[in-house]
């Protein structure tokens, strides 16, 4: 039994999409704690 | 040389100019470390944003943008689907991370806990395994660094692995685990951007039908759902990516270093955020046979297609993400090792009365050892990273439980916590030997979890808690 063509591409396009909310996520989170005084 | 390959003086360049800001900016953040918990834990104060990018970057090794396309290309989709499992990792020790810092409010190592919880005996075999894991894990960083320029310049693969450590110990050395979390930031942000754009022009150039049908027709067990010694990797790498983490003093020393109340949240985030990583890196692997790539050894499979699909420019590129996940893990290691050395063996068996400055000139020294040590073993590049990684599965897998029930079960004993490392570590190695690296870990777990549950049913202690709270 192989992955079919359209599971990869889900799998893959998930994936990158939530690969490129991460650095958005994290800038957005260390803009929040350096206003707040809490970055260290 | 190929077509898509730096120039030696490109590499240099950008060694150079990376090796500048890294170290400067590393003294700058280390100027005010005044005491042993400035520098080792970064004042234990640090906020959400910077744990969880920390947490995340240090996960996100070379290993993840080098072994990843290896075991893709290797073990198809259950390669890359098996690498993202270690997430469960980072998720799984989010509520440790807290109990951890309820428990042990002084504490600066893993080894810590383990002494006070279990003994000496425990102890004693908790940090060879520690020890073990991490030199591994520094040689196979140390290697890879010198496979990354020799893989994408004509640099040597010594000059390589020399620069990398360079740098590293030098921003490490001068700044600490402050400098250690501040640049592990700003290389989570350059490493997941710059995958990002690798697995968009791959999927762009070749093309999800392409890299199907070529698959389909010349290596079809790459799509194979049901590939035995794939799915067995799946669930090996499951268990080696908890036990890497619950044993490492990496992720003690953060959850020692973050502010209350951090450690459950940021661990938490860090671990749904990494878990897309490995499939976006590896998944790149399987447009290898598309681009009638065939790397001199697996571990080169990444970088060769992602140089290929990126051209000359794109090696630039490449060559700063491979740098960044090497330096954001290498960096913390080296800081986390020199604590657990500086504290388990220093300060508790050499020199008890040890004041902090002598501790932080101590754990100074340690990690330029460190960095001469990793050189002198990774300069003979034993074994492929792959390889060299998971031979320390089956140590590491066997603290899982110990740790665990450690923390929350009061009737676990040192003696049974050792005998289950002890009796785990073994049958792990003999799996490796016998039947090979995808099952050490699950085999190492397995028989230590074993050994824990015996001790927990016939043991008739009961731990007080509180006894964690007195400096040992």
């Amino acid at each position: 039994m192989t992955i079919s063509e359209s599971a990869l591409t889900i799998l893959v396009y998930v994936c990158l999409f939530a690969s490129c909310i991460s650095p958005l996520l994290l800038l957005y989170w260390l803009i929040r704690d350096f206003k707040g005084k809490k970055l260290w | 040389m190929t077509d898509f390959m730096l120039a030696r003086d490109t590499a240099l360049w950008i060694l150079v100019a990376f090796g500048v800001v890294w170290v400067a900016w590393g003294w700058y953040l280390g100027r005010n470390n005044r005491t042993i918990e400035d520098y080792a834990l970064a004042g234990r104060n640090v906020g959400f944003a910077m744990a969880t990018a920390t947490a995340m970057a240090t996960w996100i090794t070379s290993n993840t943008t080098l072994v990843a396309p290896q075991l893709t290309y290797q073990f198809g989709v259950w390669g890359m689907l098996g690498y993202s499992m270690a997430a469960l990792g980072l998720i799984l020790f989010a509520p440790l991370a807290q109990r951890i810092r309820t428990l042990l409010p002084d504490g600066f190592t893993s080894g810590d806990f383990i002494y006070r919880r279990y003994g000496r005996f425990a102890w004693a075999l908790f940090i060879v395994i520690s020890l073990c894991y991490a030199f591994g894990w520094l040689v196979s960083l140390g290697m890879a660094g010198g496979l990354l320029l020799s893989s994408l310049s004509d640099l040597s693969y010594l000059t390589g692995m020399t620069a990398i450590l360079v740098i590293c110990v030098g921003y490490t050395l001068l700044g600490g685990l402050k400098a250690v979390i501040a640049t592990d930031f700003v290389q989570s942000i350059v490493i997941i951007t710059g995958v990002v754009i690798v697995a968009w022009v791959c999927i762009d150039t070749v093309g999800f039908e392409t890299m199907h049908t070529t698959l389909t027709e010349q290596q079809p067990a790459l799509l194979d759902l049901l590939f035995p010694a794939a799915i067995m990797f799946f669930f090996n790498n499951v268990f080696f990516g908890i036990g890497e983490i619950f044993h490492s003093n990496v992720w003690w020393s953060r959850a020692f270093a973050f502010a209350p109340g951090i450690g459950k949240r940021s661990y938490l985030a860090a671990g749904l955020l990494w878990l897309p990583i490995p499939i976006v890196t590896g998944f790149i692997a399987l447009a290898a046979t598309s681009l009638n790539l065939i790397p001199p050894s697996a571990d080169m499979v990444g970088p060769m297609v992602a140089a290929k699909l990126l051209g000359s420019i794109g090696a630039v590129f490449i060559f700063v993400i491979v740098f960044s996940a090497l330096a954001s893990s290498m960096d913390s290691l080296l800081a986390a090792t020199s604590d657990l050395l500086t504290q388990d063996i220093v300060k508790k068996l050499l020199r008890p009365d040890a004041t902090s400055d002598t501790l932080l000139k101590v754990n100074r020294y340690i990690v330029i050892g460190l960095g001469v040590g990793t050189w002198c073993i990774a300069a003979f590049k034993l074994a492929t990273l792959g390889a060299l990684l998971n031979f320390t599965g089956a140590f590491v897998a066997s603290t899982i439980w110990p740790i665990v029930y450690g923390l929350y079960q009061p009737k676990l004993t040192g003696k049974w916590a050792g005998i289950a490392m002890f009796a785990g570590t073994v049958s792990g190695l003999v799996g490796y030997f016998t039947i090979g690296f995808y099952v050490a870990a699950i085999i190492s777990c397995g028989v230590s979890l074993a050994c824990c549950r015996i001790g927990i049913w016939q043991s008739k202690d009961m731990f007080h808690w509180h006894k964690l709270e007195e400096k040992g």
